[in-house]
């Protein structure tokens, strides 16, 4: 797992700040029917008084055909996929299906920031893939 | 109520749903303890949530059990109960302890 963070001014001649995490290890898995934090997925960024977009790539399973995984991205502490979520019907039981997903903030303000992963599941044990084999994503940038 | 613990245990061998599985038996889920939704509109006394690291690495388990009672809501179809017996922090410790 690693975490890169960059950027600590506001002016534009500046690259935009941006993070990254890749997890090549340890599956999450929850059984929880309302949202928790994805650990390891959370990313801290000093940025202006600009958007952050941000994006997660995975693959998510869960034991109940037909059952939901619900994924959203928490930026201090407000929800920005409503208080949903973005909703993955799994239509095989167990088999990993891409569930990956993007986005961009509103303006904000100048300052640090933390960008995080939860989820729940609808019913059964949601799991979301992070091996070698199948890696799990998160990243953010900032946007001027 | 929620914890979080780590227990060092090898996985490798089974998938993260049947390691989370293990762990819901260990912690005596069942109809009194539902720690896990078989249908969307169960009602549940917890969850168990778990970070499947590979050796030497523990897991980290993170079980909340529910203190209060919430009916559905538009987000989320489940009812979430205080169980009846409300186990200790250290009861569920203990229980984890026996996956190692």
């Amino acid at each position: 797992m690693s975490s890169i963070i960059r950027g600590d001014d506001n002016f534009d001649s500046t690259p935009p700040s941006f993070g990254r995490v890749v997890r090549t290890a340890g599956d999450v898995t929850t059984t929880s029917t309302s949202l928790v934090d994805v650990t390891g997925a959370s990313i801290t960024i000093t940025t202006g008084a600009n958007p952050v977009a941000y994006g997660v790539a995975q693959s998510s399973t869960n034991t109940t055909v037909g059952s939901d995984n619900f994924f959203n991205v928490d930026i201090d502490g407000v929800l920005q996929h409503g208080t949903g979520g973005v909703r993955y019907s799994l239509s095989s039981a167990s088999y990993g299906m891409m569930a990956s997903f993007s986005g961009m903030s509103a303006v904000l303000s100048a300052g640090s920031h933390t960008i995080k992963e939860k989820f729940r599941v609808g019913s059964g044990t949601g799991t979301i893939q992070a091996s070698a084999l199948i890696s799990h994503m998160i990243y953010a940038h900032e946007v001027k | 109520m929620k914890i979080t613990h780590e227990v060092l245990i090898d996985c490798t061998n089974m998938t993260g749903e049947e390691c989370s599985d293990l762990c819901l038996t260990a912690l005596g889920h069942g109809e009194n303890f539902n720690l896990k939704a078989l249908s969307p509109t169960d009602t549940l006394h917890g969850s168990v949530s778990i970070i499947h690291n590979d050796a030497p690495l523990p897991h980290i388990f993170t079980v909340e059990v529910y203190e209060e009672d919430e009916a559905p809501t538009d987000l989320r179809q489940s009812t979430l109960a205080r169980p009846a017996v409300m186990p200790t922090e250290q009861d569920l410790i203990n229980k984890l302890e026996t996956l190692a």
